[in-house]
């Protein structure tokens, strides 16, 4: 599948970078994961078939920022997402580190569906409804798997 | 954030205004976004913001930077791809009839190298034979592990097989090498070799008019291939780094001092103005 890069920058640009900037409130970080955001959609562009590039894109870069905050070791700075903020929410760069080991072990043996819901629901805020439907699943799945999810969090909280 | 039905989340908003939601989903934003003065201002938000954004990277601009970067990640995944995996089983069965006395002994040099070790950022270089090519073992400091120290990896093409190079392979002439650094945040950097001759040959940047600006992102493989001439018994790669923009004259001044003296060339450090940092890795040349 070819891609016009330029074409698709115009396109859906400007929301990757918006979602960059939301997630890491650096806007020369935020303009460096917009562009990580662009070569990995044309490194895997035999992959995408969706309907919708939108959705994949902004699921991309969501992606890469959490992985940026993990590999600079911050805390998810900018986020309302009740999990992450609680857990991952210090201040303190001994605590963030430690935090992010926390977040390392909630997604360990989780399968990577089960990221993207927690971060629909508790990062973007949608619905139990909207997020069944954006990963194909039945709400009762959906809420199943967020309750897991939690339950796993307040045992690591307790440890 | 929203979770409930009554305000519409960025994500659904962003994809509203691209028309990508299914229609079902478009029909019950737009019906709120009829009814509601907050959602209009900010889909208009979204537009103005839109047009701001394409006006301050223009896209021939930014299309260019990503297939650049592109180009330089499909170049890493072919070496990730076509790379020889270290056969530790093969590498045993082979020296097995040493590996005992050197276990013994690599015991020994172990205890006393940790009784020895602080924090100063040491390494522990456990040399391989040095006719198998690169077979060495070497354990890194702290420093490394944790990415923070710049460094080079140095890549030769083998017949059909790329395979990266440790430290005192052994190397011959019309060799293909390929060079990438890792910045490790540093923005500085350049990249240049000294040969058994006395030659100093910049690598990065190609020439001294050029920036020494290093790409930040993870490995960064260097535009062009290197081919060994036949210059002996080595050819020491450095990586010198800095915060500040560095002055390529005294860098390069001070590896020709060094490469005067070929014992002092293969072992000795630059000597390099204030807050520079330097990185070097050497190769033997074969049959010399």
């Amino acid at each position: 599948m070819q891609i016009d890069i330029e074409e698709y920058y115009k396109q859906y640009g400007p929301m990757v970078l918006r979602r960059c900037r939301s997630i890491l409130r650096d806007p020369n970080k935020a303009m460096d994961a917009m562009q990580d955001v662009f070569v990995n959609l044309m490194r895997y562009r035999d992959k995408l078939t969706g309907q919708y590039p939108s959705s994949l894109l902004y699921r991309m870069a969501t992606n890469i920022c959490l992985n940026i905050l993990r590999r600079d070791k911050l805390g998810p700075q900018a986020t309302d997402d009740e999990i992450l903020q609680e857990i991952a929410g210090s201040d303190d760069i001994h605590g963030a580190f430690e935090a992010r080991d926390v977040v390392d072990r909630i997604f360990t043996d989780e399968k990577e569906s089960t990221k993207t819901i927690a971060v629909l629901y508790h990062l973007d805020g949608l619905t139990l409804d909207e997020v069944a439907e954006e990963v194909g699943m039945s709400v009762s799945g959906v809420r199943k798997r967020l309750r897991n999810l939690r339950e796993k969090v307040n045992n690591l909280k307790e440890v | 954030m929203s979770n409930t039905n009554s305000a519409v989340p960025d994500y659904l908003l962003e994809r509203f205004l691209l028309n990508e939601l299914p229609k079902k989903k478009m029909k019950e934003i737009s019906d709120k976004v009829e009814n509601d003065p907050v959602l209009q201002a900010k889909l208009d938000e979204l537009r103005k913001s839109n047009e701001e954004i394409l006006a301050m990277f223009p896209a021939a601009e930014f299309a260019a930077k990503v297939n650049d970067r592109y180009k330089n990640a499909a170049r890493l995944d072919q070496i990730e791809r076509e790379i020889e995996p270290f056969d530790f089983g093969r590498w045993m069965r082979k020296w097995a009839y040493v590996a005992a006395p050197i276990a013994a002994s690599l015991v020994v040099v172990i205890i006393v190298s940790l009784s020895n070790f602080t924090s100063t950022g040491n390494t522990i270089v456990i040399p391989g034979n040095s006719g198998n090519g690169g077979n060495g073992v070497t354990v890194i400091d702290e420093n490394r592990i944790k990415g923070l120290t710049p460094y080079l990896n140095i890549y030769r093409k083998q017949g059909a097989k790329i395979v990266q190079l440790a430290e005192r392979s052994i190397a011959e002439a019309t060799d293909m090498l390929q060079i990438s650094y890792v910045a490790s945040g540093r923005p500085y950097g350049m990249i240049f070799s000294i040969d058994g001759n006395g030659v100093v040959t910049t690598h990065y940047p190609e020439f001294s008019s050029k920036p020494t600006t290093l790409a930040q992102q993870g490995e960064t493989l260097l535009g062009k291939a290197y081919m060994l001439d036949d210059a002996p018994y080595f050819e020491r790669f450095f990586f010198v780094t800095s915060d500040k923009p560095i002055d390529q004259d005294k860098v390069i001044l001070a590896a020709e001092k060094l490469a005067v003296n070929m014992q002092i060339a293969m072992t000795d450090k630059l000597v390099l103005p204030a807050g520079l940092e330097q990185y070097s890795f050497i190769l033997i040349k074969e049959g010399k």
